[in-house]
């Protein structure tokens, strides 16, 4: 049971501080106040309360796929936010000058999707046992333990990437930023597929001998980039799909900049 | 006989076969149960390249998440109410999930297999 809390939270909260420690590592280094941090946690976690309370009704809406259509929808609104960030970072990065607002917005808007995606599940959760008085201190205590794993997590993430100089952080922030993005439309697309809302196939190709996706390091490549070991083709699309809106987006800001140069 | 084949309907009779199998054979459904954190039936044995439907009807007051990594399936059923989510095509082998909820004691598997038509056992 307290493992279970420790490993369930654990697992949620490693997904959104993955893509917060990233953003806080480009606050510092664009000199963004962090002050959206903490309004960021604050209205993910109130989205997670109300996606928990509602998830019934949620689920059951659209003939009973409205859950996926609902989480779906979220990690394709995640992806078009990241899509404008890394314009704006570049931008940034080249002209120290420019206005740091829309990044900022986008900062806040992407933890606050991410913290209650996640925060949701865990909220359910830890409710399943609030009429079980003899195990929700356990259970209290075991989801407060893995929420701290998490946020140490990502803390070494961001005290990692401090550690480069200038001259790599948008050649190590842009790269993960992608990687996260094209995540969210896998995962997105897998949603559906479940719910029958795209076609699904056969798996085009198995990596699972090389990084399995039950290994430690396969959960983490999960959690940072929704790693998939056996996609359909479907996923390889909205994959590649998703890379190229990136690649575009970062041609387009260069291409802006050295416009304006 | 001669009555029969003489009648010159008779020979489309395989294209009506083909017909109404094509617009009869719908998605495989199977259903599955979760009562005291445990799944009823705990393997499921579906046919390999087919899309299936499963149904998992939660019994217990508290919810469950289906989740499974191999499948690539993650749903939230809530208390004593029912979820559908569609599995495959998938080549032969055996797929585990879990009740990310209660991952001890909710365990099962889909096993993909050649036959054509599935069973489903205990």
């Amino acid at each position: 049971m307290f493992l279970n809390s420790v490993i369930l939270t654990l697992r949620e909260v490693l997904e959104a501080a993955f893509i917060i420690s990233i953003f806080f590592f480009l606050s510092r280094r664009f000199e963004i106040s962090t002050k959206w941090v903490a309004l960021g946690i604050f209205s993910g976690l109130l989205g997670s309360f109300l996606y928990g309370i509602n998830v019934s009704s949620i689920t059951s809406s659209y003939e009973g796929i409205g859950q996926e259509i609902f989480n779906a929808t979220t990690q394709i609104i995640i992806f078009l936010l990241l899509l404008i960030s890394v314009f704006y970072m570049v931008v940034l990065y080249r002209q120290k000058s420019s206005s740091k607002t829309i990044l900022q917005a986008i900062f806040v808007m992407v933890s606050t999707l991410a913290i209650s995606r996640e925060g949701s599940e865990i909220y359910l959760y830890v409710s399943a046992f609030k009429s079980q008085e003899s195990v929700i201190t356990i259970v209290f205590a075991g989801s407060f333990l893995g929420a701290c794993i998490g946020f140490s997590v990502g803390a070494l993430l961001f005290f990692t990437l401090n550690q480069l100089s200038d001259y790599y952080t948008l050649r190590a922030a842009l790269p993960l930023v992608v990687m996260v993005g094209s995540g969210m439309c896998i995962q997105a697309s897998q949603l559906l597929m479940q719910s029958d809302l795209l076609p699904s196939g056969m798996p085009l190709w198995d990596t699972n001998h090389l990084i399995d996706e039950n290994s430690v390091i396969g959960q983490l490549l999960y959690a940072a980039f929704g790693y998939e070991s056996s996609p359909s083709l479907i996923e390889v699309i909205a994959y590649c799909g998703a890379l190229s809106l990136f690649i575009v987006a970062i041609a387009a800001s260069y291409r802006l900049i050295s416009e304006t140069q | 006989m001669m009555k029969i084949t003489k009648n010159k309907f008779w020979k489309m009779t395989p294209i009506f076969f083909s017909l109404s199998s094509w617009i009869l054979a719908a998605t495989p459904v199977f259903k599955i149960e979760i009562r005291n954190h445990l799944f009823y039936p705990s393997t499921v044995i579906i046919p390999e390249k087919t899309k299936v439907k499963l149904i998992i009807y939660n019994r217990d007051e508290t919810p469950e998440e289906f989740e499974s990594y191999e499948l690539n399936r993650e749903k939230v059923i809530v208390g004593m109410s029912k979820a559908i989510i569609f599995v495959g095509p998938l080549p032969v082998g055996t797929y585990p999930f879990f009740g990310e909820f209660n991952p001890k004691s909710a365990q099962g598997e889909i096993v993909v297999e050649k036959k054509v038509g599935a069973r489903v056992s205990e």
